[in-house]
C-alpha cells in the first residue's frame, strides 16, 4: 500500500502528471514497478518514474550498506 | 525531457521511506578547512549579524560589533587563509556586503570589509570553497520527498536531515552531513583558483586597492570569463558522479547508444541512440565507454561528434577521431560530453588578460576580430541580466 504523499507534493505530482492520463496513485504504483496497467499515453513518463524510483532504491541502499 | 518526471520517481520515493534521497554520491562542495557559519539581517539601517565556528559558540552582533566578532573568527583578508562562508539564508551574504560597503577604506575593520568582498565576488563560482550556500548544495546532493518549492526552505532540510540545532552550529551539522564523501572531480581546480585569487586580494589589500571601485573593462571581462569556465568546470563536475549521470539520460546530458555494424571509416564510430533528445551536437567533444551511465570507465574512448541524423526513429550520432578502446559494433556505449581540462580554461584565461593588457591587441585597438561562438551558462547570462 501506498503512504498517503504529502498534499503539497500531490498537487505537484499532479500538475507534472498533466496530459500522461496517469493520476497520482498511478504514477506511484508505475514508479514502483507494481502496476499493472497504464493509459497508452503515459509511456514516456512512466517509464522516467520507474528509473527514478529504481536510482533511488538502489542508491538508498547502497548507502545504508555503506553506513 | 523527462528529468521532471524521474525526479517525481525519486521525491515519490522519497516520501514513501521518509529519507532523503541521494542526487550524487560525491560531496558537491570541496573539503572546507576553516568554515564560519553566519546569518545576517538588515534592520532598518542596521545589519545584524550571528556567527559561529566549531570552536567558538555562536555570537551575535551589530553593525561595527558584528564586523569585531567576525574579525575575531578570522574573517580578515590579511590571515593567511580563508575563513569559508556557510549560511542557509540567501539574504545573509548582501547584508554583510551592506555591512561592509559601510566600511570606510581606511577603518580597522577595513581587512574584515576587504574579506567579505572576496566572499562575495567567488560566490558566483558554483563549486568554490569560498562560501557554501548550503540550501543550493543540498538541493545537489539529496532530493526529498516533498514539493521542490519547500527544498528553499531550510526548516525543510533540517527535519529531512535530522538536525535539531537551527542556529548556526546546526548549519555546521549540516555540512558535515554534506561532505560526508569525497568530493567531486574537478572541484580541486576551482579550490586552486580560489587560493589564486585569495592571494590577489591579500596582495591588493596591502597595495590599498579598494575593492568598492567599479571594476575596468578588462577587469570585468577577466571576471565574466572566469565565471562562464567554472560553471563549465562544476557542470563537468557533476557528470563525473556516477549517480548524476543516471538523471543526465533524461535531460539528455548524458546518451546511451549501440554501435553500428558498418563504421564509415577507421576512426569513425556511428552510434544509435535509445534517445532523440540528446544534447550532443556536431562539432562536441565526446568521452565514451562500453557500459551503463553508472559504471565508473576503466577503458575509455575518445571522440568528437562529426554528424547527425535520424535513422528510422532513432538519432543517428556519428563520432570522429575515435581513439583507442574504440567500441565494437553490437555493443551498448554511454557517452558524455568530454570534461573541462582546467589547465586549458587557465591558459585561455591568461591569453585573454594578455589581450586586454596589450595596447596593440584587437581588444583593446576596438579592429573588428574573427567570430568564435560558443555557449555561455544559463546562470551567467541571468546573473549578468540582473539589475544589481
Amino acid at each position: 500500500m501506498t503512504e498517503p504523499t504529502d498534499a503539497v507534493l500531490r498537487a505537484y505530482a499532479e500538475r507534472l502528471l498533466t496530459g500522461t492520463g496517469l493520476a497520482v496513485e498511478q504514477a506511484e504504483a508505475c514508479a514502483a514497478g507494481t502496476a499493472t496497467a497504464r493509459p497508452e499515453q503515459a509511456g514516456a513518463a512512466a517509464a522516467a518514474l520507474r528509473d527514478g524510483w529504481r536510482v533511488a532504491e538502489r542508491a538508498n541502499h547502497d548507502a545504508a550498506s555503506r553506513s | 525531457m523527462t528529468a521532471e518526471w524521474f525526479d517525481l520517481g525519486q521525491r515519490l520515493y522519497a516520501a514513501r521511506t521518509r529519507s532523503p534521497v541521494p542526487r550524487l554520491l560525491h560531496a558537491p562542495v570541496p573539503v572546507i578547512g576553516a568554515p564560519v557559519a553566519v546569518r545576517a539581517r538588515s534592520e532598518g539601517r542596521s545589519v545584524v549579524v550571528t556567527a559561529s565556528n566549531p570552536t567558538t559558540p555562536a555570537r551575535t552582533g551589530r553593525d561595527d560589533d558584528a564586523l569585531t566578532l567576525l574579525g575575531e573568527m578570522g574573517v580578515q583578508v590579511t590571515a593567511d587563509t580563508w575563513q569559508t562562508l556557510i549560511t542557509d539564508d540567501p539574504g545573509t551574504l548582501a547584508a554583510l556586503l551592506l555591512l561592509a560597503r559601510r566600511c570606510p577604506p581606511d577603518s580597522q575593520h577595513a581587512a574584515v570589509a576587504a574579506h567579505i568582498a572576496w566572499w562575495d565576488e567567488r560566490n558566483d563560482f558554483p563549486g568554490s570553497s569560498a562560501t557554501v550556500q548550503l540550501l543550493d548544495a543540498c538541493r545537489a546532493r539529496w532530493v526529498l520527498g516533498v514539493a521542490p518549492e519547500a527544498e528553499d526552505r531550510a526548516s525543510t532540510w533540517r527535519t529531512w536531515l535530522h538536525t535539531a540545532d537551527d542556529g548556526c552550529a546546526g548549519l555546521l551539522a549540516i555540512l558535515d552531513r554534506l561532505t560526508d564523501a569525497p568530493p567531486l572531480a574537478l572541484l580541486g581546480s576551482l579550490v586552486e583558483d580560489d587560493a589564486w585569487t585569495w592571494a590577489k586580494a591579500r596582495s591588493e589589500h596591502t597595495d590599498r586597492w579598494d575593492w568598492r571601485r567599479p571594476d575596468t573593462a578588462s577587469r570585468a571581462a577577466n571576471g565574466l570569463r572566469a565565471r562562464c569556465d567554472a560553471a563549465d568546470l562544476y557542470a563537468g563536475a557533476l557528470l563525473s558522479d556516477p549517480l548524476y549521470r543516471q538523471r543526465a539520460v533524461h535531460s539528455g546530458h548524458v546518451v546511451i547508444a549501440d554501435v553500428q555494424a558498418a563504421p564509415a571509416g577507421r576512426n569513425t564510430v556511428a552510434l544509435l541512440c535509445e534517445r532523440m533528445d540528446a544534447r550532443l551536437r556536431t562539432g562536441n567533444a565526446v568521452t565514451g565507454w562500453v557500459g551503463q551511465p553508472d559504471d565508473t570507465a576503466p577503458q575509455p574512448f575518445a571522440g568528437t561528434v562529426t554528424g547527425t541524423g535520424v535513422h528510422g526513429v532513432r538519432l543517428l550520432l556519428t563520432l570522429g577521431t575515435v581513439t583507442s578502446n574504440r567500441p565494437d559494433p553490437g555493443q551498448q556505449v554511454t557517452l558524455t560530453p568530454a570534461a573541462p581540462n582546467p589547465f586549458t580554461m587557465r591558459a585561455g584565461r591568461r591569453r585573454y588578460a594578455r589581450l586586454y593588457g596589450t595596447r596593440r591587441s584587437w581588444l583593446t585597438t576596438g579592429r573588428t576580430p574573427s567570430p568564435t561562438r560558443r555557449e555561455v551558462p544559463l546562470d551567467v547570462l541571468v546573473a549578468g541580466a540582473e539589475d544589481d
